[in-house]
């Protein structure tokens, strides 16, 4: 039987404070904070980040897929799920698929992956959510749209939880939508959405999955389904009968509603706080609903401290609202120079994007980028590629004010990663004074540049989380 | 492998530079025809004269320097080879180095080289980036010169004190220079209290961005003497290029420059130089920033390697020091055109040599040193010359 194997996750580090935003628009505050993408994320950094958490320690290429879903791809035509699936080094021939157009597109890629496992085309597949949703500025949803990546896996065995069953309807409505060619989130009217929508949508597809899974509703022991509206959340728990005091305390006031990631992020949650045997009723709202029962397995007793606590607590402030929007691009000041070319990138990215460097066969130098000569011992052949960990610690750094960047000053970095490897890398994610010779770093693919056609992706160091 | 000696073959018997600086009312092409003319009539030589042409230019702008071609018109040099050599911040002392060789080689008499750069047409931010998109993405000058000098600062507990030192020096010298870009005595104090540019560089830590060009007219030694008494004989040339981006090489300790010291060695190996600092009367080094001079004195054999600090803290380099270093003013204080450098340090220590220095004169001079380092550390070229 199918059911959840593992999980990732990557929480946009800055937050904005409610009180920030309400400066800004002369409007009440909500006492509260919203995780906010650095310049330098999108969902494609946020989901590729939740996927790197999920993968650390293991090895990749058991992976036989990975599904990418988001509202907010930085792509119309390109599949993010590729180049994820390609920075990870999942298994050759591993499917890939991207799942979008709805807050619910996360579960439904969930749905997928349990029929590619069941299937027998892969053993595990994962599916990794990023989003950046903005809403028109000043408007009542801004203080709760937040920016981050989540990702589970999906296999058969050792799995964290069994999925016992799961549902799906669909429902056409106009709740919260936005058009190909809007920058902004349409909110429409949330009571209505509320009582009209999504109250009814999880009473029905509730009693769809209780009753395909002959499950009684004192059986649930958690509920997890994330939304941007508690007191609507509570109001349609009640409405299905369930009781409200199951339900997974989300963190809305500590980093907001993270559209497609959030249903990823709250079952995360339900696997942390669930005993084994207990059941979790998890739900997934968007344009209809997905429904799933799961069961958890012994496997929950072996899980680290939560690390959705953690990611939760790897926070940075967001001092003003003006470096909200710089965040958010409204002042453009992307860093001049050359762009990528097609073909230049086809030349490298079989190194620079898995980080892969090259061990040396004669005096055994790790050296990055993996050129043809050591730079030690200058042996040519038979050196073998091997991959640069993506954790290390910084060798020496600046502070530099006179680099073009969206939040100066730009800390750069050389870095020693943890196979000796030596990468010259932009900082990211820095308190302004928080480089030091030796601190312990971790690397992310993040958005270096728009460069001329299309946006390079690249590495950066930044402080090392856990 | 051969270990050929350029010493006493070449000679300089030409000079000229142009009055470096924000030259908004000079094009590329105005300061090309100046230094050019200047170094011609030092030598006593018309254009007909010339057999060949190097020209030093890092970045072309506006198709200007892109190749040897852009000094033909300007200096009425037609049918001749002309050459241009980009190699970093070492460029026009590589020029030098090209047409000393050809010289050597009996290839030509008498030849001219040409170092331009035009940097002031551009926005407000110092070179313009050309690097690689992802791996080389986010480098300015400064901050690559800071990232190795914040680990040998760490290593060998030095203070921004001993940098700020360097920048006095060379402004105090520079401020005795009328073709200096900044003529202007700085103190300690303000040196340490400007705005910070890349840490730990502040304003005045860094060289400015700058105009210029300066010219040679080189010879064969055995006729240099039909053109004038006092010239200068190339003593020894050592130029050697390491990883091309040393901050991925994990055997590089970000304390000193590979390059600078191999090149000095060739330089020294030909010119018969044991003890550099006692040999040497003046030297020309690149300060960029303050903290690669005094990497620089480590590297060229001046001292220790830590021990660098101390030349400049005992004012051991000022003009009435021991070893004076950029009585020019440097590329602090002089500015630092990048193709025009190499050659302008040239044109400095011939100065010295001939005794033309005026208030910066060091006395006595007989054997001086120009020095380039660019890469940082991938490249360095090291002159030195000396009187016959």
């Amino acid at each position: 039987m199918a059911g959840i194997s593992s999980y990732g996750l990557h929480v946009a580090a800055y937050r904005l404070p409610h009180d920030e935003i309400a400066r800004a628009w002369r409007s009440k505050s909500a006492k509260g904070e919203k995780a906010v993408a650095c310049y330098d994320e999108d969902a494609l950094t946020l989901a590729c980040a939740a996927a790197q958490d999920l993968i650390a320690g293991t090895d990749p290429s058991k992976f036989g897929g990975l599904f990418f879903a988001s509202t907010t791809s930085p792509y119309l035509e390109k599949s993010v799920s590729a180049f994820i699936a390609f920075v990870h080094r999942l298994g050759a021939g591993a499917i890939t698929a991207d799942f979008a157009n709805s807050r619910r597109c996360a579960s439904s890629a969930v749905l997928a992956a349990i029929d590619a496992v069941g299937s027998g085309r892969a053993d595990e597949v994962i599916v990794a959510a990023g989003e950046t949703r903005t809403v028109q500025p000043g408007s009542s949803l801004e203080s709760v749209l937040g920016d981050g990546g989540a990702a589970v896996s999906i296999g058969q065995k050792d799995v964290l939880a069994e999925i016992l069953a799961s549902v799906s309807i669909s429902d056409e409505t106009y709740d919260e939508f936005r058009r190909s060619e809007a920058a902004y989130v349409n909110e429409g009217d949330p009571r209505f959405a509320a009582s009209h929508t999504f109250a009814p949508t999880v009473a029905r597809v509730t009693e769809l999955l209780l009753e395909k899974a002959g499950q009684g509703r004192e059986g649930i022991a958690h509920i997890a389904l994330g939304a941007g509206n508690p007191r609507g959340v509570k109001a349609a728990v009640k409405a299905a009968g369930l009781d409200a005091q199951k339900l997974v305390p989300p963190y809305l006031d500590k980093v907001g509603y993270l559209g497609a990631a959030q249903s990823l992020c709250t079952l995360a949650q339900a696997l942390e706080r669930a005993k084994p045997g207990e059941k979790i009723l998890w739900i997934s709202y968007g344009d209809g609903a997905d429904a799933f029962l799961l069961e958890a397995t012994g496997r929950v007793s072996d899980l680290p401290p939560s690390r959705v606590d953690a990611a939760v607590a790897d926070r940075r402030p967001l001092e003003t609202y003006e470096q909200y929007l710089k965040f958010r691009g409204v002042f453009d000041n992307s860093s001049p120079g050359p762009g990528e070319t097609a073909v230049l990138h086809h030349n490298e990215h079989e190194w620079n994007l898995p980080l892969l460097a090259h061990e040396c066969s004669g005096c055994g130098l790790v050296f990055y980028p993996p050129g043809p000569s050591c730079l030690r011992c200058g042996a040519t052949e038979g050196h073998s590629r091997v991959p640069v960990p993506r954790r290390g610690e910084i060798f020496t750094y600046t502070t530099d004010f006179l680099a073009v960047n969206p939040d100066p000053p730009q800390i750069t970095t050389v870095c020693t990663a943890e196979n000796g490897a030596r990468l010259f890398l932009q900082g990211t994610d820095f308190l302004p004074s928080g480089a030091e010779v030796g601190l312990p770093v971790e690397f992310q693919i993040r958005k270096l540049h728009d460069g001329a056609d299309f946006p390079v992706y690249y590495w950066k160091a930044r402080p090392a989380s856990r | 492998m051969a270990h050929g000696s350029i010493k006493d073959k070449v000679a300089i018997i030409g000079a000229g530079c142009i009055k470096f600086g924000d030259n908004f009312d000079q094009s590329y092409i105005d300061m090309v025809a100046a230094a050019g003319r200047l170094a011609m009539k030092d030598a006593g030589v018309e254009p007909s004269r010339i057999e060949a042409a190097w020209l030093g230019t890092y970045l072309p702008n506006n198709g200007l320097g892109k190749a040897g071609s852009t000094i033909a018109d300007p200096l009425h040099l037609h049918g001749i080879p002309i050459t241009r050599v980009e190699n970093f911040c070492a460029t026009g002392m590589d020029a030098f180095r090209n047409a000393s060789l050809a010289v050597a080689a009996g290839m030509y008499d008498v030849v001219l080289v040409l170092g331009c750069e035009k940097m002031k047409d551009r926005a407000a931010r110092g070179i313009p980036r050309v690097e690689h998109p992802s791996i080389g993405k986010g480098t300015t000058a400064p901050a690559l010169f800071a990232l190795a000098a914040n680990r040998y600062m760490l290593e060998y507990g030095m203070p921004r004190e001993t940098l700020a030192k360097v920048a006095v020096k060379n402004h105090y010298n520079g401020a005795r220079n009328e073709l200096a870009h900044m003529q202007k005595e700085v103190t300690e104090e303000q040196v340490l209290k400007a705005p910070m540019i890349s840490e730990p560089f502040g304003l005045f830590d860094c060289c400015p961005t700058t105009d210029g060009a300066a010219a040679l007219i080189v010879c064969r030694a055995d006729i240099a003497k039909q053109f004038r008494d006092d010239y200068v004989l190339v003593k020894g040339i050592g130029l050697a290029a390491f990883s091309h981006m040393p901050y991925y090489d994990p055997t590089f300790d970000y304390l000193g420059f590979k390059s600078t010291q191999t090149a000095s060695k060739m330089a020294y190996e030909q010119a018969g130089i044991s003890d550099p600092a006692r040999e040497i009367d003046l030297a020309e080094v690149h300060d960029c920033f303050t903290w690669t001079e005094i990497t620089n004195y480590e590297d060229l054999g001046f001292c220790k390697k830590g021990e660098g600090r101390h030349l400049i803290e005992e004012g051991r380099t000022r003009i009435d020091g021991d070893i004076p270093v950029n009585t020019s003013g440097g590329l602090k204080s002089f500015g630092h055109p990048i193709g025009a450098s190499g050659v302008r340090m040239v044109y400095e220590v011939v100065s010295q040599l001939r005794g033309q220095a005026g208030e910066r004169q060091v006395k006595g001079a007989s054997l001086g040193l120009a020095h380039n380092v660019g890469g940082p550390g991938a490249v360095s070229c090291v002159s030195v010359l000396g009187l016959p």
